[in-house]
């Protein structure tokens, strides 16, 4: 009887899920009718906590339900995107054809995919009048005419055309703490040279003056931006020779400064150049020591230093700290008079920001689906001030990108920057690979490992090579006369380029073809024939790995091997070029120097990693009771679960300068002399790595010999016994040699992870100072997704793997294990 | 016979215990063991210890006493972390079970292949599998993407891989492939494992009757159990915290795992460290709960004694 209502409650509940499903079906057919508009909108995404905004904001939330009731039958759908990795992520969607119909898309990345067809040009549309704008005010007539000219012309393509929409801008300024400044007596300078005289004043009175982060090359960027431009003020008007018509904006864009290198307008070896460096390096000396390997503002927001340099987005985050002990100002760099050097040019200072933060752009998703226009309007009603004032307003990051609106109170005194204009000429730009190479020498100047001469002679040397690469990648749209002068640029990128997405299928066919062949040939053969049927069970048992390999692992890995002989930027074409990424991998001292590198830490890596775990093993194992092995077993392996960002942000703590625990720890033993900038002096950056992890008992390894130690038969330990065996002799005699196995298994992983392995630099050091910490993982990773070389990344890939795979084959080979079973 | 193993492995479990009760020079043994150990194990265990308290702070005190835990505590970043990933862990649950259980049952029958069969091949797809190893995910993240949008009959897609989004956008995109890329690991590890166990423990199974695959899984596997165990740990860490590949072939937000959801505290301007923290620390507690079970398996004296059945 119970059985029978089961099955009637059964069939019930069955019905009731037809029921329900099919609601569902004509729900989901009505939704579909309806036009949906999906848009990723980064800082300004509404309804989700995150890193930069904690509390949700909702601007963009009452902007989409204005949109939606204006236009009956669209919605519009947030994305909820991360920011980390969003450089590969927005590259795969936008090559498979599913981005988000709006994007963020940082107007550098942006321009360099503009090539693939991927993005509207948004120029047509922005010489059309913007419906939402009142009439008679900016805008109504011409969309463009909103937005602030100069900052937004600065991030067209190299085409000239505009594909991604900045709808803000970001300022920087100094923050200052007001007490420290009136402990040491000095007031917010007005020109450079006091700039320095009052970072003198205050390290006299035992305060750290100026704290700077070169670990990552943005703020000495900033530096050699702002120096710059003032210094070369004189030469400016002979290097900007376009500066009206749509393209023109008052600035050296990159085939100006392409033209002004070739004609020899702009050298390194002007003396312009050099008075930058000087600059720089006197005025280094009052950051805080370490200033190479330091990443955040902790120095200045617990009141020890009393500058720090950043964007205006920090303006929220220090204000509302509620452990700040200190009043803190904001002042705009100051500018360089004659006083500091006979090349200033009394233009005054000039902004670093402008347009760089949030740029939306329309993407192919738009044009394949039918919604290009409903894009368009999307965006121009989003930037109709009355909408784009709020919006910018309540994130409270960045200021609008529309003269007349402010921003959040507290971004005041960032206005200034907007009138005073943004830098015209901030220093060479030769593409990706240079402004990386050309940090790493500042650094290595500032760090004393290169002088004056090395390190022009390195810049000379990257710098050529970065101009040849600049004028390669952008052969298709530039176009220059005789003498380098810049000529009127074909049709924009996007009619240009054919918007055919890559198919695997070449390469699979291929693979397919040889693979049946190969098979078919060896099944035709009497002898094959017998072996596959001897061995059957073998092969079978053998099947679902290979099958599951050749479905899904195999083709990445050869279109990797394929992609090693060409120059591919990873999307686009590829062009076959032999074996030039080889050559060139021979003469690439930033590769010697990181094989180098890479080999020292492997080495210590495999001793310490091998050894310790072992030790712990043996010790658990001689343990008595099987609780406390089991507990032990238990602590030793939770710490695995710790992400390995955690326990690199705890090393980045132990080993900061000024701050950090290991310093503090030789300060109170009065060890104070023994005190260094572990991971900011290019001599010990590299040890203070392979000291990480201590005390170096990997949960993996000790987990592998703990079993090992298991697997040796009780009655083996007996006889040692017997024989006298004991403790050390024991361990040497009897263990050891039966974990050969173990330790194989432990040297050959080693040596697999240490060649590739690139994570600790990637966060820690950015493989410096200058290359010191720099690795062959780390560089292919840098050409593939920092350079757009894919090409050569894939050539560096093989010949690591080359590399792994022989070093492999030897260790498989020469360790061989006295217990392994040979079949 | 194999009954007889298990009866000694009982033996051999006592065997320790009954030692030490003999002599106190043992005991002094013991004890000079227990506190390097115990030192090791504070040493190794404080990044755990650090993430607990990081989860209760917020960001002015994890700026301004970095390792240090003062009130007020934060509770309520548990509840924002939760609020962030909850929708998640459900997916990543479904993702990380089936992959590991692919992965160990497809490389356990592999390895046991390679570990005890003599075939002609062997050492060649040994080596076909070892090598993928050493190729570096970053070169072959694109080109696994198009090939997963492109992948026939799935998704929409024709024979010819188009029309649709293939595999994307499906959690099949994660599984297989990370059964296909994770088994690899398995079986160099497994292999050198299952090659180690005593060649008579199977020549007495074969004398009795036994076929190829109730050698493999009445035999190989049991005795295996640590170590697969420890794959199943490391298949799992790895599935669990996997961050760039899921996050660029899910784009339905139903569909993505909680790493994806745990990058949100990770600003392109400012992290909050608090509420991230919290986070990986409730991310973890499958984890420690799979931790302890599978440290179980790691009991002294498995295969003590089998040998003179």
């Amino acid at each position: 009887m119970p059985c029978f209502a089961v099955l009637a409650w059964r069939r019930a509940s069955c019905t009731a899920w037809v029921i329900f499903l099919a609601c569902l079906g004509l729900f989901g057919g009505a939704a579909r009718a309806e036009t949906v508009l999906t848009v990723f909108a980064q800082a300004y995404t509404p309804e989700i906590s995150t890193g930069d905004n904690p509390k949700p904001l909702h601007e963009m939330t009452r902007l989409a339900h204005a949109f939606e009731r204006l236009h009956p039958g669209v919605r519009v759908r947030f994305l909820k995107n991360p920011v980390g990795d969003y450089r590969t992520w927005m590259r795969t969607q936008l090559q498979g054809g599913m981005a988000p119909d709006i994007m963020w898309a940082h107007s550098t990345w942006c321009n360099e995919d503009a090539k693939y067809g991927w993005f509207v040009n948004l120029d047509p549309y922005l010489a059309q009048p913007n419906p939402y704008c009142a009439p008679g005010q900016r805008g109504a007539k011409r969309w463009r005419d909103l937005f602030y000219v100069d900052a937004t012309n600065a991030k067209r393509a190299p085409d000239g055309h505009l594909y991604a929409l900045p709808i803000d801008q970001v300022e920087t300024a100094i923050y200052y703490n007001k007490d420290l400044f009136r402990k040491a007596g000095v007031e917010p300078p007005r020109t450079w040279a006091e700039f320095i005289a009052i970072q003198k004043r205050l390290k006299q009175a035992g305060i750290i003056p100026f704290l700077m982060t070169a670990q990552q090359d943005m703020r000495l960027s900033w530096a050699r931006a702002i120096l710059l431009d003032q210094l070369w003020a004189d030469k400016l008007p002979r290097m900007d020779v376009r500066t009206t018509g749509a393209i023109g904006f008052p600035g050296v864009d990159d085939q100006e400064f392409i033209r002004a290198y070739e004609k020899g307008i702009f050298s390194v070896r002007d003396p312009r150049y050099r008075e930058m460096l000087r600059l720089l390096k006197e005025w280094s000396q009052y950051w805080q020591p370490g200033a190479l390997a330091t990443q955040d503002d902790r120095l200045f927001r617990l009141g020890r230093a009393a500058m720090w340099w950043d964007g205006s987005w920090y303006a929220p985050q220090i204000a509302r700290d509620p452990m700040r002990a200190f009043e803190f100002g904001i002042f705009l760099v100051p500018p360089l008079t004659k006083e500091s050097s006979p090349y200033a040019s009394g233009t005054g200072a000039r902004g670093v920001g402008g347009a760089t933060s949030i740029q939306y752009a329309i993407t192919n998703t738009a044009v394949s689906g039918g919604k290009l226009e409903l894009a368009v309007d999307f965006l121009r009603f989003l930037t109709a001030p009355q909408n784009l004032g709020p919006l910018v307003s309540e994130a409270g990051l960045f200021l609008p990108n529309v003269p007349g609106l402010e921003g959040s109170p507290l971004l005041k005194p960032f206005q200034k920057v907007l009138q005073a204009g943004h830098v015209r000429f901030g220093g060479e730009m030769a593409g990706p690979v240079y402004s990386d190479r050309s940090f790493r020498v500042l650094q290595g100047y500032l760090g004393g490992q290169y002088t004056e001469e090395e390190a022009l002679a390195r810049l000379e040397k990257y710098l050529a090579a970065g101009v040849d690469q600049t004028l390669k990648d952008n052969a298709a749209v530039w176009r220059f006369g005789n003498d380098w002068e810049i000529r009127p640029a074909p049709p924009s990128f996007a009619q240009a380029a054919s918007a055919s997405a890559r198919r695997p299928w070449g390469l699979l066919i291929g693979i397919g073809i040889a693979l049946a062949a190969l098979l078919g040939v060896t099944l035709s053969l009497p002898g094959p024939r017998r072996t596959l049927r001897r061995h059957k069970t073998s092969y079978l048992f053998l099947l679902p790995t290979f099958a599951l390999l050749i479905l899904f692992s195999y083709y990445p890995i050869a279109s990797a091997l394929g992609h090693s002989f060409t120059e591919w930027k990873g999307s686009g074409t590829a062009t076959f070029i032999g074996l030039d990424n080889f050559r060139e991998m021979w003469q690439d001292d930033v590769l010697r120097d990181s094989v180098g590198n890479m080999v020292k830490l492997l080495l210590a890596g495999i001793v310490l990693s091998l050894t310790v775990p072992l030790l712990v093993a043996e010790m658990i194992f001689a343990l008595g009771g099987e609780r406390a092995r089991y507990l032990y077993r238990v602590l030793f392996v939770v710490p695995m679960v710790v992400p390995g960002v955690v326990t690199l942000l705890i090393w980045g703590f132990i080993y900061d300068n000024n701050l950090g625990l290991l310093n503090h720890a030789l300060d109170t033993l009065g060890l104070g002399g023994w005190k260094h900038a572990w991971l900011g002096e290019p001599g010990l950056a590299l040890y203070a790595l392979m000291f990480m992890g201590f005390p170096w008992v990997g949960g993996f390894a000790l987990l592998i010999y703990y079993a090992g130690l298991q697997n040796i038969p009780g009655d083996v330990f007996d006889s040692a016994r017997i024989d006298g065996a004991t403790g050390l002799a024991r361990f040497r005699f009897v263990d050891l040699p039966l974990l050969m196995g173990q330790v194989k298994l432990l040297v050959v992983l080693g040596f697999i992870g240490g060649l590739q392995g690139f994570q600790t630099q990637l966060l820690l050091t950015n493989g410096g100072p200058a290359f010191a910490t720099m690795v062959p993982g780390m560089h292919m990773y840098q050409n593939a997704i920092s350079f757009d070389r894919m090409g050569y990344a894939c050539a560096i890939g093989v010949a690591l793997f080359l590399a792994i795979l022989g070093i492999t084959y030897l260790n498989m080979k020469y360790l061989r294990s006295s217990v392994e079973y040979q079949p | 016979m194999i009954r007889e193993a298990a009866s000694r492995k009982r033996a051999a479990r006592t065997r320790p215990q009954a030692e030490r009760q003999h002599s106190s020079a043992r005991r002094r043994r013991e004890l000079a063991l227990h506190l390097p150990l115990a030192l090791l194990v504070a040493l190794t265990f404080y990044p755990f210890l650090f993430l607990l308290q990081t989860s209760l702070k917020d960001n002015p005190q994890f700026f301004h006493d970095f390792w240090g835990l003062h009130p007020p505590f934060h509770w309520s970043n548990y509840a924002d972390a939760w609020g962030a990933i909850n929708h998640y862990i459900g997916n990543t649950l479904i993702v990380t079970i089936s992959t590991v259980i692919g992965t160990v049952a497809v490389a356990a029958l592999s390895a046991y292949t390679f570990a005890r069969h003599r075939f002609p091949g062997r050492e060649f797809l040994f080596y076909a599998i070892l090598s993928l190893m050493m190729v570096p995910g970053v070169l072959t993240l694109i080109s696994a993407f198009m090939w997963m949008k492109h992948f026939p009959l799935a998704g929409g897609n024709d024979l010819w891989g188009e029309g649709g989004n293939g595999l994307l956008n499906s959690h099949l995109a994660l599984i297989l492939p990370g059964i296909a890329g994770g088994q690899v690991f398995a079986i160099f590890i497994l292999r050198s494992f299952m090659a180690s166990l005593p060649e008579e423990l199977f020549e007495a199974a074969r004398i009795d009757g036994a076929g190829e695959w109730l050698l493999f899984s009445r035999i190989a596997v049991p005795l295996s159990r640590p170590i697969l165990g420890t794959i199943a740990i490391m298949g799992t860490l790895s599935t669990w915290n996997d961050y760039v590949w899921p996050y660029i072939v899910l784009s339905d937000d139903a569909r993505k795992t909680l790493s994806v959801g745990l990058a949100f505290f990770r600003g392109a301007y400012a992290t909050t460290y608090g509420p991230l923290m919290a986070g990986y620390v409730l991310a973890s507690l499958p984890l420690l709960v799979l931790f302890l079970l599978t440290m179980r398996t790691f009991i002294s004296g498995l295969t003590s004694g089998a040998l003179k059945g």
